[in-house]
């Protein structure tokens, strides 16, 4: 009774907070928001004794992935965004009405079909048995998933290449801090003489 | 695992290691980069030599994460050829547009790896990091010139879409899992057989189509497609339009035969509509272009249409598989020629790098002032039309034939309607060449680049040979679906 109750309070927060990060128009606020359901989604996790992905879905995603968004956004310049439109007028129709229907959807597809939840035999017991989630976690990437978890590693490798070309500073480039405007064009040697 | 288990993945071991190799030496070279564009090819070449090599054998490696089979060879070499053509036509372009890093062949070698495993997956989780790897790699590489708007544009449009496209595919895929419990193909397809078709399995079958229709620009989720291509570097632009596209129909091809057997009437119906709209969006607006570079990226909407109306009759073939093997026929047919077209674009963009802007004008007197490049544009244009005697004949030919099969001949007539239509457009490039005379006189151009001409030389030969002996390449397709229900 007492994991049902738990289970509708972080369910309705997180549903809420989510809504709340669509509607907010001030991007931050967004963004707290997305931590508060982040969290809350890791309560159900708990709940469903997936400890490891709790810990892994605070560390990860409420985390490191939402410091990247803060990033992203304390570079962006959020005055001018926020004017902005935050989506075409002529397409709200098709909100309205695709929306609702593809919700409808995945509730009645939801309710019924019969979820095959014990998957190669992981129940809750089972895993308690072989020592906890993280070892069967581990053991399972380091066996049965080994080739994807390398080839999840390359992803990363070609990540890490990206970030350098795209973004690494090259000699005698020029730093424009706004495109349309020359005067606020530096030299690379110039900002880092500056530094 | 044991060492047992690499031998189906040496093809892509030579790869990976030939992709780290490129950005260790990549420091040590300064303005030639001749040793990393040799590694690449190198690498291309053996991993191709080694997939054939193996062919003859079968084994399941990984828990079963992925094969070794016909199939898999078949698109292995497939991929190797498309990946060295690409990079024989790269330098010279890269040096054009001042920017030519060691980079560039690491991606383009991580990218082969990505659809190599696509290909040869039997595991839901496998096919999807494969096609991330694919994905990541194909984003950076759209926009590899950093200074330039249209290079970013293409980026960030390629990488919006395709992370809805990964997210949508993987929305389905977890449906599945919820039904079954299972990620390998055919446990999933038993498991699912055994329960019957239903809603569920249907929503699953349509989120899966729709994401993998994002990535092989399926209209109407094709939007992103000849904006990514127009600003794209051209040799990625020429990898995009014959790689990851082959890649999706690999995956397709097994993932809609295995895991989604028990709804093929479902995805047999919604692969003959969406090969009728993407047939009609491809071909109405390749019509209206006057840049060859956009037109060219439309006719690849209309050429993966053709390819969903084999699809849509495989959906209805049951165990006969011809649709099937015309599919990677085909496949390898329009990997020459399109690569081939390209090719020429990039070849033209070297000569005159700030006249050179892509549109129908710049063809003009072309035959006059490059004969042989022009003549070789003309061969791929007529291929891609479905000339006789090319490659793009015989492609449409048993294509179009096994849609006959699977008695969809009323799909087969409207697709011979629109290569019909096609004409129009890549015959237009051949009167401009031949038959207008430029509004400027062109400064004389330099000789071409060695590998640029070898790439154009190899896909003329791959065209012409297809197009008179198909036998070889039919037989490669055939013996891939061997023992499929064996």
């Amino acid at each position: 009774m007492a994991e049902k109750l738990l289970f509708i309070v972080f369910a309705a927060f997180a549903v809420a907070g989510a809504l709340g990060v669509i509607t907010r128009s001030n991007v931050v606020h967004g963004l707290i928001l997305l931590v508060f359901t982040f969290i809350n989604v890791a309560g159900i996790f708990l709940l469903t004794q997936a400890h490891f992905l709790a810990v892994i879905q605070i560390l990860v995603y409420a985390g490191a992935i939402l410091v990247l968004f803060a990033f992203v956004v304390m570079f962006l310049n959020l005055r001018e965004f926020q004017q902005e439109e935050q989506f075409h007028r002529g397409q709200k129709w098709a909100v309205v009405v695709l929306a609702p229907v593809m919700l409808a959807e995945i509730v009645f597809v939801v309710t019924a079909v019969t979820w095959s939840s014990v998957g190669d035999g992981f129940t809750p017991e089972a895993i308690a048995a072989q020592g906890g989630n993280v070892m069967v976690l581990g053991e399972q990437l380091f066996t049965k998933m080994l080739l994807p978890f390398e080839i999840a590693s390359l992803i990363l490798l070609v990540g890490m290449v990206g970030a350098i070309l795209l973004a690494a500073k090259e000699d005698g480039e020029s730093v424009c801090l706004r495109e349309w405007d020359d005067d606020d064009c530096v030299s690379a040697s110039l900002v880092e003489r500056e530094v | 695992m044991t060492t047992q288990d690499l031998i189906p993945i040496i093809p892509e071991l030579i790869l990976v290691l030939a992709a780290c190799l490129v950005l260790v030496v990549e420091p040590f070279l300064k303005v030639d980069k001749t040793a990393n564009v040799a590694i690449a090819l190198t690498a291309l070449l053996a991993s191709g030599v080694v997939a054939v090599g193996l062919a003859g054998r079968e084994q399941a490696a990984f828990t079963n994460m992925i094969v070794l089979n016909e199939y898999a060879i078949f698109f292995k070499v497939l991929f190797a050829a498309a990946g060295a053509l690409t990079v024989m036509m790269s330098p010279r372009y890269l040096e054009a547009s001042g920017r030519h890093m060691g980079e560039y062949y690491a991606l383009l070698l991580f990218a082969v790896v990505g659809m190599d495993v696509m290909a040869a997956s039997r595991d839901l989780i496998a096919f999807y990091v494969g096609l991330e790897l694919m994905a990541v790699s194909s984003y950076l590489l759209a926009g590899f010139l950093r200074y330039q708007v249209r290079s970013n544009e293409a980026a960030m449009k390629y990488f919006l879409t395709g992370a809805f496209a990964s997210a949508i595919t993987l929305y389905g895929i977890s449906l599945v899992y919820g039904m079954t419990g299972a990620t390998n193909y055919e446990q999933v397809g038993a498991s699912l057989l055994a329960s019957g078709d239903s809603l569920a399995v249907g929503l699953a079958t349509a989120l899966v189509l729709v994401g993998m229709g994002f990535k092989v620009s399926v209209a109407p989720f094709h939007m992103w497609t000849p904006d990514v291509y127009q600003g794209a570097p051209t040799p990625v632009a020429a990898f995009f339009s014959v790689g990851p596209k082959a890649a999706g129909f690999s995956a397709m091809l097994m993932v809609f035969l295995t895991v989604f057997e028990v709804s093929s009437p479902t995805w047999s119906v919604l692969f003959i509509v969406l090969a009728i709209l993407t047939m009609f969006v491809g071909n109405a607006f390749a019509l209206t272009q006057k840049n060859v570079k956009r037109m060219l990226a439309y006719s690849s909407i209309a050429h993966v249409g053709y390819l969903l109306a084999g699809l849509g009759a495989l959906g209805r073939s049951g165990t006969d598989l011809v649709a099937g093997e015309s599919i990677l026929f085909y496949l390898a047919a329009y990997t020459f020629m399109n690569l081939g077209a390209f090719g020429i674009l990039a070849y033209l963009k070297t000569q005159q790098p700030a006249t050179f802007k892509y549109s129908l004008a710049d063809f003009a007197g072309l035959g006059r002032r490059s004969p042989w490049a022009a003549v070789l544009m003309g061969l791929f244009m007529f291929s891609l039309t479905g000339m006789p005697g090319t490659a793009g004949f015989v492609g449409k030919l048993y294509l179009f034939s096994s849609v006959v099969k699977a008695d969809l001949a009323w799909l087969a007539v409207i697709a011979v309607l629109f290569s019909a239509v096609s004409a129009y457009y890549y015959l237009r490039v051949i009167v401009y060449m031949f038959f207008r005379e430029p509004e400027v006189e062109y400064a004389t151009k330099e000789p071409i680049s060695g590998p640029l001409a070898a790439s154009l030389a190899l896909s003329a030969v791959g065209v012409v040979v297809i197009g008179l002996l198909p036998a070889w390449v039919l037989d490669a397709a055939q013996s891939s679906f061997g023992n499929f229900f064996g």
